[in-house]
């Protein structure tokens, strides 16, 4: 009888050895695909950055310079108050210096969730198309620099999504500290809606991409939505 | 052969003792391996004495039983983490005294020991099995050959079950004794002390390779 247990206890090492063995692996998978999706999101907030920079540069620093040069020009036939022309030229050199700090490769991770959505609030605010709310609830808590840049390439696909797609006037975006250990964030908006089923399958709004970010990160995100009825996005991830 | 199992099983509990001595200054339930292992050995030489010298020596158990249903239950129970219960020590120990009290008037002192014995072992090995059971399902990232609480568990579930069936079977063992004059149920006991003392030494020295690492 005691062989018998003592065979019994061989087994069971036997037995959580090799269950111990898929569990490394499954974790070391986990971490191989959190790398891979941190790795993606730098390369896709990159793309974004350098699209801004792009427009940003064609849009107002190229068109201050051009009046600042028209200017110049005029002045050498009639007189024009040089104050006018060190305006607009100062303030192209103010977003030159904007943008040169947008391409500073750390530059994402001095914001906070926060301070991200705050940025992207004062472009679209611009725009008069959507009203943007932040919310935010709970102290101040600190989320390690690969998962907030997981996370702010999530919250820039959504609103881009958003932004692009919904047709919405308001978007409301929640953060939700209070509990901790966990973050809640919660995306809302009143636009088209969209059928989730479809979308998932076609994966035109890259929900699966966020899906599998979310994911890597040990949390949850669950998309709702119907056509006609607007978009709820929540997101819950270990702090 | 009665004094070679008698000196080997002083050995076992000897060297278990020693090696208590390394997690002496440990807390909570470690605290007790050794004034328990303790009064094993003194339990043990005297009931030795006694038999080397042809007197009975069951009484000398009998009044062992209670700390030995008291240290395993509290070791258990430490083991399986329930907190709110090892609140309740006294409670406990009266409940183990009354389980006493019953089997002695129920059965009487003839067969106190036996009774308690597979009783107690048989709630013991639930609650070792209950251990394993939670191991697998909860903690994947240890390495249970070095875990020191494996070790105590493995080394009372083999004794527990190995006691139970020693005791189930004590007359088919009387029988071969008498017929063959193989003493097997002091072989057995000395296999299953053996395993005991042997798990647990090996559980102290993991507990101490914890402490220093």
């Amino acid at each position: 009888m005691s062989l018998v247990v003592v065979g019994f206890i061989i087994s069971y090492v036997r037995l959580f050895n090799t269950r111990k063995k898929r569990h490394l692996e499954e974790k070391e998978q986990m971490k191989e695909n959190f790398h891979l999706q941190l790795l993606h999101s730098k390369l896709e907030i990159q793309e974004q950055t350098f699209t801004e920079i792009s427009k940003e540069l064609h849009d107002n620093v190229g068109q201050l310079l051009s009046l600042a040069s028209l200017q110049l020009g005029m002045a050498q036939n009639q007189p024009i108050p040089l104050e006018k022309i060190k305006q607009n030229i100062d303030t192209a050199l103010g977003d030159l210096r904007n943008i040169s700090k947008s391409l500073n490769g750390e530059y994402i991770q001095q914001f906070s969730i926060a301070e991200f959505l705050q940025n992207i609030k004062n472009q679209l605010d611009g725009t008069e198309t959507i009203d943007f709310q932040i919310e935010q609830i709970g102290e101040r808590y600190t989320l390690a620099i690969p998962k907030k840049i997981i996370l702010i390439r999530v919250l820039q696909e959504a609103i881009q999504n958003i932004v692009k797609h919904a047709r919405a006037s308001l978007l409301r975006v929640t953060i939700d500290s209070s509990s901790g250990q966990i973050l809640k964030i919660t995306i809302i908006d009143n636009g088209v809606g969209f059928d989730v089923k479809k979308a998932e399958l076609r994966n035109g709004l890259g929900l699966s991409n966020m899906q599998k970010r979310i994911e890597s990160l040990n949390g949850t995100i669950d998309f709702r939505s119907r056509p006609s009825e607007g978009t709820q996005i929540f997101i819950t991830t270990p702090l | 052969m009665a004094l070679l199992t008698i000196s080997l099983n002083l050995i076992f509990v000897t060297a278990a003792l020693l090696f208590s001595l390394l997690i002496l200054k440990e807390r909570q339930v470690w605290k007790i391996f050794f004034p328990y292992l303790l009064i094993v050995l003194l339990t043990e030489s005297y009931g030795a004495y006694l038999r080397l010298s042809g007197i009975f020596n069951s009484y000398v158990y009998n009044i062992f039983m209670p700390i030995y249903l008291y240290t395993f239950s509290l070791i258990l129970l430490y083991i399986l983490k329930a907190q709110k219960l090892l609140r309740y020590k006294y409670l406990l120990l009266s409940c183990i005294v009354l389980f006493y009290v019953f089997i002695f008037y129920r059965f009487g002192i003839s067969k106190l020991l036996s009774e308690i014995l597979v009783t107690s072992n048989f709630i013991f090995s639930i609650l070792c099995l209950i251990y394993l059971y939670r191991l697998m399902s909860d903690n994947l990232s240890i390495n249970i050959l070095k875990l020191p609480e494996f070790w105590i568990v493995v080394g009372i579930l083999v004794y527990s079950f190995g006691s139970i069936t020693v005791w189930l079977f004590m007359g088919l063992l009387n029988t071969i004794y008498q017929t063959m004059q193989l003493p097997l149920r002091q072989i057995i006991m000395l296999f299953l002390n053996g395993f005991l003392y042997g798990s647990w030494s090996y559980a102290f020295l993991c507990k101490y390779q914890q402490k220093i690492s």
